[in-house]
């Protein structure tokens, strides 16, 4: 692990990002305990007060410290993001391995599935899902695992497919390896830098989709701060306080700029022939 | 070269075939039959579309064939599934034409030596480590290349960890598809030296699929020459080489000599619909005949060669 | 092969040339200090493994490297024009009119959205308004360069696109194309390399009608030494970035002086009998990157010497056509 960080560092794009994630990962876990204020508490004395040194994002509506809700309800977005988009993965890849190798029948079947799903943009998906199974964070969580799992499928698939005939497949093939252990260890490992990237990219948008979907009252409920319901609220208020959709805004292009930065980074990582001219 | 009565791979009548994106299907392999014997160097020339390397890859079992049969050691292997496939396996190993794609880029050589010894339980891992040293020294290669990736290793070296690898589980047959065409020429006569040198202390046959002749010439007991999926003409090496009695193969081996005149623009083959013989359209001694009937191998007047040409059997 | 003319100007005239790559923070010698020249009419063979830098050499000459890489050279003159000081809109107009390059892999070479008779067409009236305009039917000539290239039914081929060839058939039609150019010189990189045994054949007598009936100057770039002798009047063998011998080419085949192309030429005619144990050429290429003092080929070489390792051996001139980087014979 240390040398996997020690190697990110060394690549400008990938420290960029490292930075940024790291910051805001740092932020959402521990900046709430370090505010001293709560989520909830709510202070009827300073309502929708501007930023200032003892509000840095200013208040809300309800008094309420607008920087430790964000710091809070960060961590919930971020949390469901990452959960709903690690199941995808969970479920998608082993799907296109499949896909890919077996071809046949079964491509067919996982293809059409994956057609149906993205015949539908994600978001609508995500509602439509959310009106079927009700309200809720773990429903939240259920809908960007569907919007993900056909893009991990098919992504997964069209990689496996250009490596599948490579001379070192055949190679295990010949060596009578397992077809399990092919999948794992030939194919998997070769095709993951693009997927790791995809991940990343996916975890961003999830943070969107929650958001989208509590700012709809879809999904974490209040009094509960996600980034959604924040700036659900904010944008409720807008001309009398600005700052709350606006800094919370830019909070979350912050945090996703820095997933992208450090996919990136990932990806040129994860390529052993690069890997000797990064570091030299 | 062992004179034996069960060869070790026979052939007969193998079609492979592939699905056409318009329909229909393309024979890349279309009736061949041959066999070989055990340590024996079987060489198979042919240019780009005759169907060798897809014959070698059937052979394997890499692909499956669409009818005729395939034996190895006596056992039909043609229609196993890959379960009953996998302890054969080890039987047959291939060295390929470009030793970089040949290994995964993410596994380091030595354990990509180790790998089939792994699998096939030959030893702890101590005895395993040993073994891989000892197949690297083999091939020419000292200690200090244990532990290197295949992106840090030239093209010659790494052939040469493809020939460790093929006889790390003790092979029966190893195929080596163009197994020195991507190598530069200065390293080329290293490699050669040494698969003659592998096949003379291990014994194991070995069929060479090349489109060099004289490459095929120098390690080859016996040759096969192929045309758009026929096997056109086979026979000891000197045979060939001396008397050509296929049109085609004089036409090759025309091209080996320096001032060979130009040759009049290239007729595509008369298509596989059509029967007879696919070779006719560019056939200085083609008869009306060959339209009809598809020729088939027969011994040439002297014994000495199989020619699938009625009219060359003599010369 | 017809003689060279000497007496007039060399058309390429090429001296002390070197390539330069920067990766990240070094820099790589691709091509160290060539000399080179060639005349119209005449076909000079580069033989080179990987790593020697012939296809770099053809790159540098006609100014398509990349931006990362610095051509240098005390000389650099196409008919008495230096081209490294031309600007890339005066390159771009010499390439393509009289310079022209047949590369390996042929597929970049085309348009994918036009057919090959669209390419055919735009490159034979092209070459036509260098001469004369009338008379020229563009259908016939296209069908006369295909067949040229051993293609037997043209007409069948200008309607197809590009993706529709094989490799094999579209590298043919690129050598057209370049022939059809009537370029002053043609550099060919490895042209038949992926082609078979009977087309490589028609390629090399097609590039030997090209030199004959229309003057152009050849560079042919391959690792086949026993090709190259079948087709060259000069040859000049590179090892490692640098020219190691240049000479005639019925001479360099017969009595090779440089150990590095006699190891070339021994390889290539030992496979002609079935001898017992082919004579290697030891050891492997040299890593671009780090350059030793002596002679490159040293390591490798079976008359090396302790001169040899510590200082580059000299450029000999032992006639004039014919010159050696070897202390053997300084």
């Amino acid at each position: 692990m240390a040398a996997v960080l020690r190697s990110l560092w060394n690549n400008r794009t990938a420290r960029a990002g490292l930075l940024i994630v790291g910051l805001f990962l740092l932020a959402i876990s521990v900046g709430g305990a370090l505010m001293p204020y709560s989520a909830t508490d709510m202070d009827f004395v300073n309502l929708l007060m501007p930023p200032d040194w003892t509000h840095p994002f200013g208040t809300d509506s309800f008094g309420r410290d607008v920087l430790t809700r964000v710091l809070l309800g960060g961590r919930v977005s971020l949390a469901i993001s990452v959960i709903g988009v690690a199941l995808a993965a969970m479920i998608g890849i082993p799907a296109g391995l499949a896909a890919a190798w077996y071809g046949g029948w079964i491509d067919q079947l996982l293809m059409r599935f994956a057609d149906l799903l993205f015949a539908f943009p994600s978001f609508v998906l995500a509602l439509f899902l959310m009106v079927v199974l009700g309200f809720g964070v773990t429903n939240v969580m259920l809908a960007i695992t569907l919007v993900y799992v056909p893009i991990f499928a098919r992504l997964t698939r069209n990689l496996a497919l250009t490596v599948r005939e490579e001379a070192y497949v055949q190679a295990a093939r010949l060596m009578g390896q397992s077809t399990a252990r092919i999948l794992g260890r030939e194919i998997l490992p070769n095709i993951m830098a693009p997927i790791m990237v995809q991940a990343s990219i996916s975890i961003a948008f999830g943070v969107i989709i929650e958001a989208g979907l509590s700012f709809l009252g879809l999904g974490v409920q209040p009094p509960t701060p996600s980034l959604g319901v924040i700036m659900a609220d904010g944008r409720e208020y807008f001309n009398q306080g600005p700052w709350v959709l606006t800094l919370t805004g830019l909070f979350i292009s912050f945090g996703l700029l820095g997933l992208n930065l450090l996919g990136d980074g990932l990806r040129d990582l994860t390529d052993p022939k690069l890997r000797e001219r990064t570091t030299s | 070269m062992a004179e034996s009565n069960k060869p070790l791979i026979a052939v007969a009548n193998l079609v492979v075939s592939f699905a056409q994106s318009g329909g229909g299907a393309f024979r890349a392999v279309d009736d061949v039959s041959l066999t070989i014997a055990p340590g024996e160097v079987l060489g198979i020339v042919g240019e780009s579309g005759s169907g060798k390397t897809t014959l070698a890859k059937t052979i394997l079992r890499l692909y499956k064939p669409a009818s005729g049969t395939l034996i190895f050691d006596g056992r039909d292997i043609g229609t196993l599934g890959e379960g009953a496939l996998r302890p054969i396996r080890r039987q047959m190993q291939m060295v390929f034409q470009d030793p970089l794609s040949s290994f995964n880029p993410r596994v380091r050589i030595d354990d990509a030596v180790a790998l089939p010894l792994r699998l096939h339980g030959r030893g702890s891992a101590d005895e395993i480590s040993c073994k891989v040293s000892a197949l690297l020294s083999q091939v020419g290669l000292g200690p200090q290349f244990i532990g290197r990736y295949p992106h840090e290793m030239s093209g010659g070296q790494l052939q040469r960890v493809a020939i460790a690898r093929a006889l790390a589980v003790e092979p029966r047959l190893i195929v080596a598809d163009e197994a020195v065409s991507k190598l530069d020429v200065s390293v080329r006569a290293q490699i050669l030296n040494l698969l003659r040198d592998v096949q003379a202390s291990t014994g194991v046959a070995l069929l060479f699929i090349t489109h060099d002749l004289r490459v095929a010439r120098y390690l080859c007991d016996r040759i096969g020459v192929m045309f758009f999926g026929r096997l056109v003409e086979i026979g000891a090496t000197e045979d060939v080489f001396a008397r050509p009695r296929h049109p085609y193969t004089r036409a090759l081996l025309s091209t080996l000599d320096d001032d060979g005149g130009e040759l009049a623009a290239l007729e595509p083959p008369a298509p596989a619909s059509s029967g007879g013989c696919r070779y006719r359209s560019r056939c200085p001694i083609a008869k009306v005949d060959c339209a009809q009937h598809r020729p088939e191998l027969q011994p040439s007047t002297d014994g000495k060669q199989q020619v699938a040409c009625p009219y060359a059997l003599s010369s | 092969m017809s003689a060279a003319v000497v007496n007039e100007a060399p058309l390429l005239m090429v001296r002390n040339l070197s390539t330069r790559f920067r990766m990240g923070s070094v820099d790589m010698m691709a091509v160290r200090g060539i000399d080179l020249e060639i005349q119209r009419r005449e076909v000079l063979g580069i033989i080179g493994e990987s790593g020697s830098g012939k296809s770099v050499t053809g790159l540098s000459l006609l100014g398509l490297l990349p931006a990362h890489a610095t051509v240098t050279a005390d000389h650099l003159s196409f008919a008495g024009r230096e081209l490294l000081p031309l600007g890339e809109e005066d390159f771009r107009r010499l390439r393509g009119t009289h310079l022209a390059m047949v590369f390996q892999d042929p597929v970049g070479a085309f348009n994918p959205a036009k057919s090959i008779g669209w390419h055919l067409d735009r490159i034979i009236a092209r070459a036509a308004t260098r001469e004369d305009r009338q008379g020229i039917d563009l259908t016939q000539s296209a069908h006369r360069w295909l067949t040229d290239v051993g293609i037997a039914h043209p007409e069948r081929i200008l309607p197809l696109y590009p993706h529709q060839l094989s490799g094999g058939m579209l590298q043919r039609t690129l050598i057209a194309l370049s022939a059809a150019l009537q370029p002053d010189l043609l550099i060919a990189d490895e042209p038949t390399t992926n082609l078979d045994n009977i087309v490589e054949r028609q390629i090399i007598g097609l590039f030997r009608r090209l030199k004959d009936k229309l003057g152009s100057a050849i560079i042919f770039i391959t690792h086949d030494i026993s090709l190259a002798v079948g087709l060259c009047d000069r040859i000049a063998v590179m090892y490692a970035g640098e020219i190691v011998e240049t000479g005639p080419a019925e001479v360099l085949f017969k009595s090779p002086t440089h150990p590095y192309t006699a190891g070339l030429i021994e390889t290539s005619r030992q496979l002609d009998e079935r001898v017992g144990r082919l004579k290697e050429i030891p050891g492997e290429l040299p890593s671009g990157l780090h350059r030793p003092d002596g002679c490159l080929f040293a390591p490798r070489c079976g008359y090396v010497t302790d001169a040899c390792r510590t200082s580059p051996p000299p450029n000999v001139t032992l006639a004039p056509n014919h010159s050696v980087r070897c202390i053997r014979h300084g």
